[in-house]
């Protein structure tokens, strides 16, 4: 089961589109299910994401209008997996307030975005990723954004997770993986 | 009274009979040797052909039928007379049959056998032959015999050069190139001749039916132009010499419009390219000769096309750069345009269509020639003709549109359209519709084609190109526009805008500038989608000035007017009465200047918290928009490192001033909670704040606020919340956060529960607790190293 | 040989624009709009005769004027008995159908008067087509004349 990661788009506002390459990867038909952590920021980013799989769960950004929730638990095969934009957890990133999200959603993994940074760590048999942005949004925390976004393969009780990062113009892909407890 | 052309079918069954019957016994009778009445049935069979009672179709099918029939008698009669002597007097012979009709198709089949076995007779008979062809006056009747002596004479038509001038007679019997081009342009302008003269026939409110009829026929008058193009002996000379002024000399003076169409369109068609680019003058001079009723347009088009694409094919040598092809077809097309003022306005524009695609093809490198193209079609409409708007549905609009796609689309770099100087204008004269559909497809090409634009002053042409699309113009419709639409057509807008490219910073800062001011005019529905990109290029500008500082002594004026630039953009938008999306703004604005440490930075930053905070307390009313604007307002308070004291104890005062002014009791305490995080690890001066007597103030505050919450379930919620927020602070190691507190909160939660009415709120409270205590549990069991102890925790 | 055999008169070369000039013989006559007028013994159907030519013996170019049947069946009288071409017949003129006690309406059905309408069409066109009928004045009368004076006194039109 392939579940696409990705989020703060923020196009127009921040980024033109999705770098050529990526938009090359993203087919649509082999992906079942996406979650995006948000700033998408118009219709049209959520229309896109349409074009590539039919089931698309989003949570508000912090420059979303209001449609989305702002948080939500996705249930894939045997995992629990609860999404966030993040923007709302002070302080932003921070793995104790991460861990206070997963543990009020039960969730086996939790995703969140807003750092425009590519992360992912297990903690107390909970597995936290953020897919950074996936056009490399300006961000004013962080000069050197680069754009990356998150596959996961989930089979049974284990997901494996593909980091797609565009570095120099070349996507680089890192392979993470983790297992749930039983 | 049954007239007899109400059943065709009939007729036609009935002459294929005869034709049949008659043929079969011609062909026993020259089995048996009896030529004479072989010859006799072939001439009943022929005379079927003589009937004028059927359609240009079923005559088609008879003839076919017939001439299959004829072949047998022509293999008869070639293999009975291979000496030859005897053909002359049947060539003779032949000529006594009864009708006309039938007399010449014999007379046609003979010659043909007496030319094969005796060449020496082929010059005479071919004259002969074409010219006795003239007996047969009849349009379609002509037309067939005609085709016939075509179709007889293919591989017979000498093809070899001309000999030396003598004057002996005997010379040349055998015949050259130039008896064959006379044999052919006569049969050519004789066909002609025919099948102009068909729309006479008959009555005229049949003419639509006639004119179809006679377009059925074309093919056979154009097979003459084909047999020219196959001879070998036709170069370019004898082309320009004999071929065109002759097939010329019919198409303009037989002044129809069908005929005309026809060869012109079967000339450009028929011969080769090479000849073309020799007899332009010629041909060209043609076409503004023909009836007004032409579609010289097409003409002229189709051959433009023909040697661009000539003209541009890999293995041919390209135009030979003697030929003007350029000059010669734009004085060409003025003059017909000036001698046909009736010509449709859309088709003298498909015609500076075809000019610009021949530029294009032929001479890629001379833009100049597509904007002198454009210049001539600019004075044509609106310096001659006056025009001022031109409907974008109209066919003129439509061609219009071809002309201007047409650069965009072969360049794919809009800085090259730039160049023209007429392009804009000539899009001037398109309605708002036509302006709106063509500043679309020029920002699509920018951004499909990644094409960069590097300065101020290209900034300003590829905004005024698409005008249309950035502010009201006084032709649009009055209408409010559909929101959607208007949101994807800003989007491309604002996308834009990343395309905007200056080579150093100052530049960059230029552009940014010019931008503004054509973005500013568009008016609320249009600011809110493009200026907020404008406020991130700036902001990235300000990182770029920064990271670049030691380059550059003066960066820190440069970013604190770049802050200016940024802060009166989101003004821009306030006054349009937007208030979520610039609080939002000038938030990032307060991060990018705390981070970029320009002298004044920490002003700035302030000013721009400050901004966010009023239009927090001034602009947003609705509840939830409340909590999380404040959330998000207290997150970047948090997120900042480098206010000095005088400037975050305000800042932080405010935040907690405002959390518990919330309207609702669950936002208070969640926005109170969040509120604590600020006292805990906010950074000032580089230093945490770490002030444990106001985390614990807010903590307890949060638990008074969610105690007042009327809803079990909600109060429950947020209890639990609170647990969760008093563990995170015990575990920082807070002082004032204890175990008994953590523990109160435990039992409460635990009593409180056993009230809860069962459904998903308890399920969910229960599961949140859950692993809450499952938390607890794992570090009571495992503290961590430089972790507190959890002694006296009661699970 | 071969040279007797192609041995040929010579004819004169004809020019461009005769080659491609409109007919100098035009000539279309319609016989159009049948309208059934009166009541009664006084029905009758009569028909507009519409000419167009360019002959030069008609000194009118276009022309249109009303005829009923039996002013076709005059017309063939007259050029029957002057001329010495060989008339053309007229549609039949139906006798059964103006028989009494029909259950249709007889000679002013709609299919019978367009099948008769036909009839006189060909039959104008064929008369009028004649080069001597061309010359008779009573085929001049009736096809440019509004109203047909049958006491005229018959001649030969000459073609100035």
């Amino acid at each position: 089961m392939l579940v696409l990661v990705l989020g703060d788009m923020h196009i127009p506002y921040r980024e033109s589109s999705l770098p050529v390459k990526f938009k090359k990867l993203l087919v649509p038909g082999r992906i079942q299910h996406i979650l995006c952590t948000g700033n998408l920021c118009t219709r049209d980013g959520f229309d896109y994401l349409k074009t590539l799989a039919a089931d698309v769960h989003v949570v508000r950004g912090d420059f979303d209008e209001s449609q989305y929730p702002e948080q939500k638990v996705v249930r894939v095969g045997q995992f629990r997996i609860g999404l966030c934009h993040g923007h709302q957890l002070v302080p932003w990133g921070d793995p104790a307030a991460l861990a206070l999200l997963a543990r009020q959603l039960d969730a086996d993994i939790l995703i969140t975005g807003h750092s425009h940074k590519f992360q992912a760590f297990e903690a107390e048999a909970k597995f936290f990723i953020n897919p950074g942005s996936v056009t490399g949004a300006y961000s004013a925390l962080d000069s050197a954004v680069v754009p990356s976004f998150v596959l996961m393969d989930i089979q049974s009780s284990t997901v494996a997770t593909y980091v797609y990062q565009l570095i120099d113009d070349d996507v680089k892909v890192e392979r993470i993986e983790y297992k749930k407890s039983v | 009274m049954v007239s007899p052309n109400e059943e065709p079918e009939k007729l036609l069954d009935e002459a294929m009979a005869v034709v049949r019957s008659q043929s079969f016994q011609m062909k026993r009778c020259l089995d048996n040797g009896r030529l004479m009445d072989g010859l006799k049935h072939a001439s009943n069979m022929l005379g079927e052909l003589r009937t004028s009672l059927l359609s240009p179709k079923m005559y088609y099918e008879l003839y076919m039928l017939i001439s299959d029939e004829l072949r047998h008698l022509e293999t008869h009669l070639l293999e009975e007379f291979q000496t030859g002597h005897k053909v002359a007097d049947l060539y003779e012979l032949v000529q006594y049959a009864g009708n006309i009709v039938p007399r010449l198709y014999l007379l046609i089949t003979v010659g043909l056998v007496y030319i094969k076995s005796n060449e020496n007779c082929k010059r005479n008979i071919l004259k002969d032959l074409v010219e006795m062809c003239r007996g047969v006056q009849h349009p379609l009747r002509g037309l067939f015999l005609r085709n016939y002596l075509l179709q007889c004479t293919r591989h017979i038509l000498p093809d070899v050069e001309d000999p030396p001038p003598s004057n002996n007679p005997n010379d040349n019997e055998q015949g050259s190139i130039s008896d064959s081009l006379e044999f052919i342009l006569l049969n050519f302008a004789e066909m002609n001749k025919l099948w102009v003269r068909m729309q006479h026939q008959g009555h005229s409110r049949e003419k639509e039916k006639r004119e179809k009829e006679r377009q059925e026929l074309r093919i056979l008058v154009g097979t003459n132009l084909v047999r020219l193009s196959q001879l070998e002996m036709v170069d370019v000379e004898r082309y320009k010499k004999m071929v065109l002024p002759g097939l010329l000399e019919q198409a303009v003076s037989c002044r129809d419009a069908l005929s005309q169409e026809y060869l012109m369109e079967c000339i450009i068609q028929v011969f080769p390219d090479e000849f073309h680019l020799q007899t332009l003058g010629p041909f060209l001079q043609a076409c503004a000769e023909l009836h007004e009723d032409v579609n010289v347009k097409s003409i002229i088009s189709s051959l433009i096309d023909r040697l661009a694409a000539f003209g541009n094919k890999e293995d041919s040598d390209g135009i030979p750069s003697e030929i003007k092809l350029f000059e010669i077809f734009s004085q060409h097309i003025s003059t017909v345009i000036k001698s046909r003022p009736d010509m449709p306005l859309e088709d003298m524009v498909s015609l500076q269509v075809s000019l610009v695609n021949l530029a294009q093809q032929c001479y890629s490198n001379r833009l100049d020639l597509v904007d002198t193209v454009l210049a001539n079609t600019l004075h044509i409409l609106a310096d001659n003709l006056k025009i001022t708007k031109i409907h974008s549905g109209s066919p003129l609009g439509k061609e219009l549109a071809r002309l201007l796609r047409l650069p965009t689309g072969n360049y794919n770099d809009l800085l090259v359209i730039l160049q023209l100087q007429h392009f804009l204008p000539l899009l001037q004269l398109l309605d708002y519709q036509g302006r709106s559909t063509m500043g679309t497809f020029l920002l699509n090409n920018v951004l499909e084609n990644g094409t960069r634009i590097p300065t101020p002053e290209q900034v300003d042409g590829v905004l005024g190109l698409c005008a249309s699309l950035v502010r009201d113009a006084d032709d649009q419709p009055l209408s409010q526009p559909d929101p959607d639409d208007l949101a994807e057509e800003q989007l491309l807008l604002a996308r834009l805008l990343h395309q905007f490219e200056g080579a150093t910073n100052d530049l960059q800062y230029l552009i940014l500038q010019v931008a503004r001011k054509h973005l500013e005019t568009g008016g609320p529905k249009r600011v809110i989608h493009t200026l907020p990109t404008l406020v991130f290029l700036a902001y990235k500008l300000a990182h770029a000035y920064f990271n670049n500082k030691d380059q550059d002594e003066k960066w820190g004026k440069k970013v604190h007017k770049i802050f200016q630039f940024c802060h009166a953009t989101i003004a821009a938008l306030v006054k349009a009465e937007y208030s979520e999306l610039p609080l939002r703004l000038y938030l990032q604005g307060a991060l990018a200047a705390d981070v970029i440490t320009f002298p004044g930075h920490d002003t700035v930053a302030y000013e721009f918290m400050s901004q966010a905070f009023s239009l927090y307390e001034d602009e947003i009313s609705d509840s939830k928009a409340q909590l999380s604007a404040l959330t998000l307002i207290v997150a970047t308070v948090q997120q900042t490192r480098n206010f000095t004291e005088e400037n975050h104890q305000p800042l932080r005062t405010n935040c907690a001033l405002a959390a518990s002014k919330l309207l609702k009791k669950p936002d208070q305490a969640r926005a109170v909670t969040t509120c604590a995080h600020l006292f805990w690890s906010a950074t000032i001066n580089g230093q945490e704040l770490r002030d444990e007597k106001r985390v614990v103030e807010c903590l307890k505050k949060a638990v008074r606020i969610s105690q007042q919450c009327m809803d079990a379930s909600v109060q429950l919620h947020l209890f639990v919340q609170l647990l969760n927020h008093y563990t995170y602070f015990y575990e920082k190691q807070t002082p004032g956060v204890t175990i008994s507190m953590i523990n109160q909160l435990i039992s409460k939660v635990k009593e409180d529960l056993t009230q809860l009415e069962s459904g998903e709120d308890l399920d969910q409270v229960t599961s949140h607790l859950n692993t809450t205590l499952a938390h607890l549990a794992l570090r009571k069991e495992q503290p961590l190293p430089d972790g507190p102890s959890y002694e006296g925790l009661v699970l | 040989m071969g040279d007797d055999a192609t041995r040929r008169l010579n004819s004169k070369k004809q020019t461009l624009d005769d080659a491609y000039a409109a007919p100098a013989n035009f000539l279309e006559i319609d016989v159009i709009n049948p309208i059934t007028h009166g009541i009664g013994n006084k029905r009758y159907t009569d028909y507009e005769v519409r000419m167009r030519t360019n002959l030069p013996v008609f000194k009118v170019k276009e022309s249109s004027v009303r005829r009923r049947y039996s002013d076709f069946e005059w017309l063939r009288n007259e050029l029957e008995r002057d001329s010495k071409i060989v008339v053309p017949p007229l549609p039949g003129k139906a006798l059964k159908k103006q028989l009494p006690f029909r259950s249709d309406d007889g000679i002013y059905e709609d299919e019978f008067i367009e099948d008769r309408r036909k009839g006189l069409e060909v039959f104008i066109n064929k008369v009028a087509g004649h080069p001597l009928a061309q010359n008779e004045k009573c085929l001049h009368m009736f096809i440019q004349e509004q109203v047909i004076d049958r006491n005229y006194v018959p001649g030969k039109i000459r073609n100035t």
